[in-house]
């Protein structure tokens, strides 16, 4: 009862922002809302799958620099250049599994590191096609039987997209496929030798992950109406990182939480001083000090002492 | 638990700023008392900070002169950092704009950041003076990134090449040897040297690219073509500082001589580091800190007592683009939320300055000097002595735009061919 509450006020608030908020906040949320999306594929690797990679803006980047290039280069509509950028990015997690799957851990990490510098590089390099590190300007917000040309409308678009998504991947991780996954994080030999093809379940879980930041990584593009190497850069990955592990990682809404915080702060505290990176290193610092489980794992800690006292 | 409420506490504090600050928008507007503001986006963090805050500094010397105040209106500078990053750029214009109702964007540093923010500036139709480093030559060229609403009073990347290209020609140098930097800016830089050499007889014999941030330069420096009557450079960002080092350290500069193009290496602040190697490098700007005028010895003098070192060109150009701003603001009485008379009286502003005499062509690009400079000793340290001048060009000199829009080529896709002039120089 209190979380179908909690539920439909955050809906509420996110339906009603663009009425109450001047317009810089609504581009803010609008922002805020991708990256959430992005951290929660994120959060799907890491906190469920048990895959901490580096490399996520690989998937960020294809989707977006693949939607990007069908419209400037081809100028092919939103209808087909928005999915292509999707299919992109989701094949793109598909190779990345093929590839780096076979080393856990740290060595999981340095593969997929490798292989989004590998795409970093394509598109910082061919210039011709991509434009170089000036990147793509000029991209329009898409025409879908309306116009999401404005601020408001494209903010609904975001918000439904985003909720949509954080829904679809809620349900993935509840459904058994979820489990297994969750599972195989905790022990893979013990998940192998209950006759789980663990390798294939990671697979996916990749490949889903990779649609999700495909997706996030089109509308930043749309958002922005531009695109540049940055967006595939490794400290997009690490910013990425930070989020999951600033909200609390295999919670799916911290990491959501934590990307909006994150991009919060970081808009906030740079207008107010020089010093801004310091104050955010302080703040991580204390996260991983006090907070390890993240925000999330803070107020469950903070709500279960309460209720025993 | 205590760390829960400060959280939340601090959760808190930040919603209520973020109310607050919203609320001042609703009164600005059609009042002309109100104070006009800049923002100012320039990275003030990351590789490229010392070039933003030089230029702030620029800016803020220049509008302490007026004492902050123009047409009896306040002015209120408003500097925010974009990271060198497109998308934070962005961000920070539509929060300079939108939350704190500033006026007009200036500054920026880098050209991505500059293209990021040219089509939100145009949506908006709000002015866009660029003051500082972002050079991208297509800005302020017709064709679909022009923007009416945007004007740069600092630079762009081709006339520096130009002016190289003809002081070597005029020198007798004819058989260059070329090293650019592996990026975007490298290619446009050295594109537009071996156009101009071309059409001046001139050859370009060999072309080498080292990755940005290279630290060992030594296979560069060896390979060069010794034939060569000279080398022409573009590498910024530390690369021209190391490469000269070693260059010395091969025993070359007796041989070749160097022009550094946009003084990469012999960039003010380096030039202690570089020491005695500096002596007799070449190197064309649009600027150089011993211009002899009143207006720039008063410039460096006050710039030295605040920060302790010689300008590069940065400084100067946050100077001449607060400078701009002011004349034109004054021009329309103080009237800047006219934002196309705004920009007219921009296009139509006219002065003296540190760097020399300042106006903008049609298309919103300064008209202004180059210097072809050469390093010398001056008492215990190092100065760029001018040694020649190339008195207001424009960005398409020695060209028209119609001949610069005639070759087949734009000036990145001739990586790899610039040895071919007759590749370099095809018409469409």
């Amino acid at each position: 009862m209190a979380r179908a509450l909690a539920i439909s006020a955050i809906v509420a608030v996110f339906l009603a922002a663009p009425f109450a908020a001047p317009s810089y906040y609504v581009g803010l949320l609008t922002k805020m809302l991708i990256y959430a999306l992005f951290a929660m594929s994120l959060d799907l690797m890491i906190g469920y799958a048990g895959l901490a990679s580096l490399g996520h803006a690989a998937f960020f980047g294809l989707g977006g620099y693949t939607m990007a290039l069908l419209l400037m280069r081809a100028h092919a509509s939103a209808w087909i250049a928005f999915p292509a950028g999707l299919v992109a990015a989701t094949l793109g997690g598909a190779v990345f599994a093929l590839l780096a799957l076979r080393a856990r851990g740290s060595y999981f990490l340095m593969i997929t590191l490798a292989l989004a510098q590998v795409v970093w590089g394509i598109a910082f390099g061919w210039r011709t096609l991509t434009g170089g590190d000036d990147g793509l300007p000029g991209i329009k917000r898409p025409v879908f039987l309306i116009s999401f040309a404005d601020q408001t409308p494209f903010y609904y678009l975001v918000a439904t997209l985003v909720g949509l998504s954080a829904l679809a991947m809620w349900a993935v991780t509840r459904s058994p496929y979820g489990l297994a996954l969750r599972g195989i994080r905790d022990s893979e030999t013990r998940m192998r030798a209950m006759g789980f093809n663990v390798w294939r379940h990671q697979f996916a879980a990749m490949a889903i992950s990779a649609f999700f930041a495909g997706l996030a990584g089109c509308l930043f593009v749309y958002n922005n109406r531009f695109v540049s190497p940055d967006a595939l850069h490794v400290v997009t990955s690490a910013e990425g990182l930070i989020m999951v592990i600033a909200g609390g990682a295999g919670t799916l809404f911290g990491p959501a939480l934590g990307a909006g915080v994150i991009i919060f702060l970081e808009d906030f505290i740079s207008s107010h001083t020089q010093r801004w990176l310091l104050v955010l290193g302080v703040i991580y610092v204390a996260t991983t000090l006090f907070a390890p489980r993240g925000i999330v794992g803070l107020w469950t800690d903070f709500s279960t002492r309460k209720r025993k006292p | 638990m205590a760390i829960s409420t400060t959280l939340r506490r601090t959760l808190r504090a930040g919603l209520a700023a973020m109310v607050c600050a919203g609320l001042p928008l609703a009164g600005a507007g059609a009042q002309t008392k109100t104070p006009i503001k800049i923002g100012f986006i320039v990275p003030t963090t990351g590789g490229f900070a010392p070039s933003g805050e030089e230029c702030v500094t620029g800016a803020k010397m220049y509008l302490e002169s007026i004492h902050y105040e123009v047409a009896g209106r306040k002015i209120e500078l408003i500097v925010e950092d974009s990271q060198g990053k497109p998308d934070v750029g962005l961000t920070k214009a539509q929060k300079l704009v939108e939350r704190d109702g500033a006026q007009m964007i200036m500054g920026i540093v880098s050209s991505a950041v500059a293209l990021a923010i040219n089509d939100y500036a145009r949506d908006k139709k709000v002015p866009f003076i660029i003051t500082c480093d972002a050079g991208a030559n297509e800005l302020t060229m017709p064709g679909p990134l022009a923007n009416p609403y945007l004007v740069r009073t600092s630079q762009n990347g081709r006339t520096p090449s130009a002016a190289a290209a003809d002081f070597m020609v005029k020198k007798g140098w004819k058989n260059i040897a070329v090293l650019a930097s592996d990026y975007a800016g490298g290619f446009d830089t050295i594109g537009g040297f071996a156009d101009a050499l071309c059409r001046l007889g001139g050859k370009v014999t060999q072309e080498q690219y080292p990755p940005l941030n290279t630290t060992d330069f030594g296979p560069y420096a060896t390979n060069l073509d010794r034939k060569a009557d000279a080398v022409a450079m573009f590498l910024p960002g530390g690369g021209g500082l190391r490469f000269i080092k070693q260059f010395v350290e091969l025993g070359l500069k007796d041989k070749l001589p160097v022009m550094d193009i946009y003084a990469q290496s012999v960039y003010e602040p380096f030039l202690p580091q570089l020491g005695d190697s500096a002596i007799g490098i070449y190197s064309t700007l649009h600027y150089a800190s011993p211009i002899k005028s009143p207006m720039n010895d008063a410039f460096v003098k006050a710039y030295f007592a605040r920060v302790k070192h010689q300008p590069s060109d940065n400084a100067p150009d946050g100077w001449v683009g607060a400078k701009a701003f002011g004349d034109a603001a004054a021009a329309v009485g103080g009237n800047v939320e006219n934002a196309p008379k705004f920009i007219e009286a921009l296009k139509a502003v006219k002065f003296d300055s540190p760097k020399g005499p300042i106006a903008l062509d049609k298309y919103g690009q300064v008209i202004q000097s180059m210097y072809v400079r050469q390093t010398e000793k001056a008492g215990d340290g190092y100065v760029n002595s001018v040694v020649a001048t190339y008195p207001n060009i424009d960005q398409f000199w020695p060209l028209t735009f119609e001949q610069y829009e005639s070759y087949k080529y734009r000036y990145a896709e001739l990586k790899g061919s610039l040895t071919d002039c007759a590749k370099v120089l095809e018409k469409k």
